[in-house]
């Protein structure tokens, strides 16, 4: 399953790449996609919530700590 | 420090980036911010992803420890451990 | 020369006996000049007085006893122990055989090779590896590994790793200058800093909670803010 799971990860990160290439770099030189505010937005918002989840993990690791 | 070395960096990186957007290549530049992280996100799920697939699971080696413990055991008994 | 192996300790009862036996078997199958360092922190299993029988089976200039009142931490057990030493290469390791002193003529090889100051275990390259790792485990080892590699560009591929060989003279530079469990990592990126050469050798190494986790990441970030 480890082996599995780590090329899983690299199919994924493939496909998020190949894709996103073609909806910001490509398409604006030829429309599958959805609106180009998106493209933006998203990322933006997953970035966020990393973030957010990273933040929570923290703290709650620290609480916990303390108590 | 490390700090000021990736500070620099994306401070060079952003003022290029500004300096051009302040009509497809209008179009591919202002979202590019965006392209290098999710790029760079890809990059990282796929190389850790990778390292894991790829990593060793040394199963040879735990064998080899286990069998050489129990000569150890023996040979330590004999000198009266 | 003359190789001196710091084994700092703490309810090892079971590993002390097994990691000695297999470091003496190592070093007398290469023809190597050595003692074995023991640095006991107090443990309250037994540990020394295991210590103490080796010390009788093996001799004590092979197997020095070095213990201390209470548990005090990884960087003074290195001083410690390392006033104590007499040779001029100094190998670090873990005591409960998760490293394998068969590696240990491997890193020697290495450091005369290219006279490097320091020779690294490495899990992370070539033949290197890890037993008993579920996935959880191996995805947060590759993370933290590639996130290290990004911030601090540090030269070596292992830094959280402990399997190391080191000049006496560096090492002891090294633990004045850290002050950080990052430790570890804290010594590869001051010897960076110092222009120290870094060698790596694959290692097998046979076997981490929410805090460990934090830790290291605070450790992490502040070696990137001021190194």
């Amino acid at each position: 399953t480890d082996q599995v799971v780590g090329l899983g990860l690299v199919a994924v990160s493939l496909i998020i790449f190949t894709y996103y290439t073609a909806w910001v770099i490509l398409l604006p030189f030829i429309h599958y996609f959805l609106p180009r505010a998106y493209a933006v937005a998203i990322p933006l918002a997953a970035g966020l919530l990393l973030l957010l989840f990273v933040g929570l993990f923290i703290s709650y690791v620290m609480l916990k700590t303390k108590r | 420090t490390k700090l000021a070395q990736w500070l620099w960096g994306l401070a060079i990186l952003g003022s290029t980036w500004v300096a051009l957007t302040t009509l497809s290549c209008q179009e591919v530049l202002w979202p590019l911010p965006a392209y290098l992280l999710v790029s760079a996100g890809c990059y990282a799920l796929g190389t850790v992803g990778y390292r894991v697939a790829t990593f060793h699971d040394c199963e040879d080696a735990a064998r080899e420890l286990q069998s050489q413990i129990q000569e150890a055991r023996a040979d330590l008994a004999r000198r009266g451990l | 020369n003359k190789y001196s192996v710091l084994l700092p300790t703490y309810n090892e009862r079971e590993n002390l006996p097994l990691i000695v036996w297999l470091l003496v078997k190592s070093f007398s199958e290469s023809g190597i000049n050595y003692e074995i360092i023991i640095i006991d922190d107090g443990s309250p299993d037994g540990t020394r007085d295991v210590a103490e029988q080796l010390e009788k089976i093996y001799g004590s200039d092979r197997i020095l006893l070095r213990p201390r009142e209470k548990k005090l931490g990884l960087g003074t057990a290195y001083i410690h122990g390392m006033k104590h030493a007499t040779g001029n290469y100094i190998i670090i390791m873990d005591a409960d055989l998760s490293h394998h002193p068969k590696f240990i003529p491997e890193f020697i090889r290495k450091q005369k090779e290219g006279n490097f100051d320091i020779v690294s275990g490495t899990r992370y390259k070539g033949n290197g590896g890890v037993y008993g790792w579920d996935l959880k485990r191996k995805i947060i080892s590759r993370g933290a590994n590639f996130l290290t590699q990004i911030l601090l560009r540090p030269g070596a591929s292992d830094l959280t790793g402990s399997f190391r060989l080191y000049r006496k003279e560096v090492l002891e530079k090294l633990i004045e200058k850290c002050v950080s469990g990052v430790f570890q990592m804290e010594m590869i990126v001051r010897a960076r800093q110092l222009n120290y050469t870094i060698g790596e050798v694959p290692i097998s190494f046979v076997d981490l909670g929410g805090n460990e986790i934090v830790s290291f990441l605070k450790g992490l970030l502040t070696l990137f803010a001021t190194t």
